[in-house]
């Protein structure tokens, strides 16, 4: 890197400083206690996965800049710089080894939110060019094709195709004035196209309509896992202007976890105004319905479940409370691991970490005490709601020959659904 | 003889079946679909399959390493997709409908077989523009026909 | 009348008041430093109060986990004694409660003697258990700088003069009474630009990060 970008990174680091973050650095003790929420450090034991450890570049940068005595270090010529060299080390500390998980700023006795610095650095180490490979490629692809992995209109449109084949139910591309506007992400459509199949199949039961944007299908926002608010706006726009323009009540998140927090919670700061719509996760919609008696279902799971709590959606997105509710509708033999809910843990791959090709075996190193708590519950059936963690716990269970089939939430209701006329449902209902 | 013109009726008559009929009807599914990948991948499974005297261990070993390619060609979030070889994956998904443990939730293996070997197509089409998901859902009902008519 | 009592006097007039000024003048800084960086509005639609949950959260991070309590669960239940300790030792002392009074116009009752006295023993060993500590645990010893330390020392130094003028030993009385506000001075002007300063700022990290999850609905 030359030192024109390192600047560009330098200067990214002191504008992404705020009151919050000055007052966490003010706050740090140096106790450590965020190395033991961390999945990387808990499973290598090498202090350099320590959480708050990761952000020293920041923590320099806000010294130097924003504090009496680090100005005066830097005027006398006393104070570290933060070089080239030391940003190249930090690119697999804040990306690889990092899924903004969130786990750390949970535990801080003085309260410091370390993912919430993590996040801000990245805007540094991408305006720096030190983010790593994977993730510039999908961001490239975000913006040019429209989704981080290449899944052009074309694509889509053979997937709708299918859907519409497989249920018998017709999709609209494009249809203003509908209730809500889907979105979806490119790991589901791709990996597990089941997901748009159990949506129609759902929606069609409630009665609702809705359509998918032919120019904003795409929810996920590799600007926010890279660290570039200029992507991450761009992505955010093509969906507010989608949704404002078919005129639509509500735009519906994908079950992807940051695909929700960025639509959900970044967005309206990245475009600068609130929206003239309702923003909820499939999971909300889902328990929405449910409450009204739109969701009827029948049978109960065989097997014995469990719940992986996507951090995106749990302890970032406090979705907690409805895939209980919704997994409850189909199973009487349902058991939580022992850090659920807010308190999960990460899968491994969140926050860009699984497009990060050379993070692999790390990842499945810290996969372990997500194993050792499924296994704890004895359950034969993992269920999740979000498409890459799906995928990262596949890799996971294979990688330590686990028996155990994961299944995505939605579809997992929609297999359950009565298909009956509403007005039989009615009846029954008043019986 | 039974005509199968839509999917209601397809998996209506698949529901009818027995869980080693269904394995049967799931593996011709995938067959069906073997031009999609290399088919060396999955002699071990054919051979099995074509052995009335198959033990469930022998089908329970087969299902791990079937596992693995499903998991080795999954697409993983953020990369360029390759569409063909996300077809090559669905292949590998309906195979593993074939080994799963018929004493164990296996009663629409053959649906699941057929549904990802249909996928598969649409994969391949987005990659090549010639499959023909539709194509293959009218094989796949000739197929059953023939299927039930062999029983 | 000794030879320390103008020591004496310097140190709890002239010395007391400037590291008074520069206590005050340093925390003022402090606060503007992180204050005028300011923070943008949040423009989504929060799920639950931001403001109700942050408040909360300054009381409830002093709660810990499980979790950590099973992982490191001696260092919490030992930085709690040392906390608990040494606010029993500054202000429930008959006088530096004095001192407060006369500074501030305010005052309560104080504990006895030997309840104080019996803590700032229990102060002083967490703090060498807090040292120890640092030095042996791996990730504290990564992570520990000269301003831990230096914030340690600061610490350390008024505690032990103090417990030395109290129970007379070693030196003079006056001399380590002299070198016991002394060292207050000390800490009075280091804390506001030491890693001490989390004494002031730690309200307002739990109070920006529970805003932070409270929008979301979720309390950490």
């Amino acid at each position: 890197m030359s030192n024109a970008t390192l600047e560009k990174g330098i200067n990214s680091f002191v504008k992404m400083i705020d009151a919050p973050i000055a007052s966490f650095f003010s706050s740090c003790v140096s106790c450590g206690m965020c190395a033991d929420a961390c999945l990387f450090y808990q499973e290598t034991g090498d202090v350099k996965y320590t959480p708050i450890a990761k952000l020293e570049p920041l923590r320099r940068a806000w010294e130097q800049e924003y504090t009496l005595f680090g100005r005066l270090k830097k005027l006398l010529g006393l104070s570290k710089k933060i070089t080239n060299e030391e940003l190249k080390q930090h690119t697999e500390l804040v990306y690889n080894s990092c899924t903004m998980c969130a786990r750390c700023s949970m535990v801080c006795p003085v309260g410091n939110d370390i993912a919430y610095m993590i996040r801000k650095m990245r805007e540094g180490m991408a305006a720096g060019g030190f983010a790593p490979a994977g993730l510039i490629g999908a961001s490239n692809r975000a913006v040019e094709i429209g989704s981080p992995m290449g899944l052009t209109l074309h694509a889509l449109s053979a997937q709708i195709k299918h859907a519409e084949k497989a249920t018998g139910i017709t999709i609209n591309l494009d249809k203003s004035d509908v209730e809500y506007m889907v979105l979806l992400s490119s790991m589901e459509l791709i990996n597990f196209p089941e997901y748009l199949e159990a949506i129609a199949k759902i929606f069609k039961q409630a009665g609702k309509t809705w359509t998918i944007s032919s120019t904003a299908f795409e929810a996920t926002n590799s600007g926010i896992q890279i660290g570039s608010s200029d992507i991450a706006r761009i992505l955010v726009k093509r969906i507010v202007d989608s949704a404002e323009k078919l005129k639509v009540k509500t735009v519906i998140s994908p079950e992807c976890g940051h695909a929700f927090t960025a639509i959900r919670y970044e967005g309206p700061n990245l475009i600068g105004r609130k929206y003239n719509f309702e923003v909820k996760h499939i999971l909300e919609v889902l328990d929405s319905f449910n409450e009204a008696g739109l969701l009827p279902t029948e049978g109960l799971e065989k097997e014995k479940l469990t719940f992986h709590d996507p951090c995106s959606l749990a302890r970032k997105g406090g979705v907690i409370d409805e895939p209980r509710r919704l997994l409850k509708k189909v199973s009487d033999n349902f058991t939580e691991m022992t850090d659920h809910g807010a308190r999960n843990w990460c899968c491994g791959g969140g926050g860009g970490a699984s497009a990060i090709e050379e993070g692999e075996p790390l990842r499945l190193k810290a996969f372990k005490t997500k194993q050792k708590q499924i296994e704890e519950t004895e359950a034969t059936t993992l269920v999740t709601a979000c498409a890459n963690c799906r995928i990262v716990l596949e890799e996971g269970v294979e990688h330590y020959n686990m028996d155990m089939p994961i299944v995505g939430l939605t579809e997992l209701l929609a297999e359950h659904l009565v298909d009956k006329p509403k007005q039989k449902l009615k009846k029954e209902a008043k019986q | 003889m039974k005509t199968i013109t839509n999917d209601k009726q397809f998996k209506a008559t698949i529901d009818e079946l027995s869980s080693l009929q269904n394995r049967k009807l799931a593996t011709l599914f995938l067959q069906n679909v073997m031009g999609l990948t290399d088919k060396k991948k999955y002699q071990q499974l054919l051979t099995l399959a074509s052995n009335k005297n198959a033990t469930e261990q022998e089908y329970a070993n087969l299902q791990t390493a079937i596992q693995t390619m499903v998991v080795e060609t999954n697409a993983r979030c953020g990369t360029d997709t390759d569409w063909a070889a996300q077809a090559e994956h669905f292949v590998a998904k309906s195979a593993l409908s074939c080994v799963k443990d018929a004493n164990r939730s296996n009663q629409n293996s053959a649906y699941d077989s057929a549904m990802y070997a249909r996928m598969a197509c649409n994969f391949a089409s987005i990659a090549d523009g010639k499959s023909d998901e539709q194509a293959e859902t009218q094989a796949q009902y000739q197929i059953l026909i023939q299927f039930l008519g062999d029983k | 009348m000794d030879d320390y009592m103008s020591l004496l006097l310097l140190s709890k007039g002239l010395l007391f008041e400037i590291a008074l000024v520069i206590f005050i003048f340093g925390v003022l800084l402090r606060l503007f430093e992180i204050f005028s960086l300011g923070r943008k509005k949040d423009l989504s639609e929060p799920k639950a109060n931001p403001t109700i949950i942050g408040i909360k959260t300054i009381f409830t991070r002093s709660i810990p986990s499980y979790e950590m309590m099973t992982k490191r669960g001696f260092l919490i239940v030992n930085g709690i004694i040392f906390h608990v300790g040494l606010f029993i030792v500054v202000f429930l002392l008959a006088p530096h409660i004095t001192v407060i009074d006369r500074l501030i116009d305010l005052s309560w009752s104080p504990l006895s003697s030997q309840i104080i006295n019996f803590a700032t023993v229990v102060t002083i060993f967490s703090m060498i258990v807090i040292l120890v500590h640092r030095f042996t645990h791996p990730v504290m010893k990564a992570l520990t700088t000269s301003g831990d330390y230096v914030a340690w020392i600061v610490t350390f130094l008024p505690i032990i003069s103090g417990y030395m003028a109290y129970n007379h030993l070693l030196l003079p009385y006056n001399l380590i009474l002299a070198l016991h506000i002394l060292s207050v001075d000390l800490l009075l002007i280091v804390l506001p630009f030491s890693k001490l300063s989390h004494s002031f700022t730690f309200f307002m990290a739990r109070y920006y990060s529970g805003t932070i999850s409270g929008r979301k609905g979720v309390q950490l």
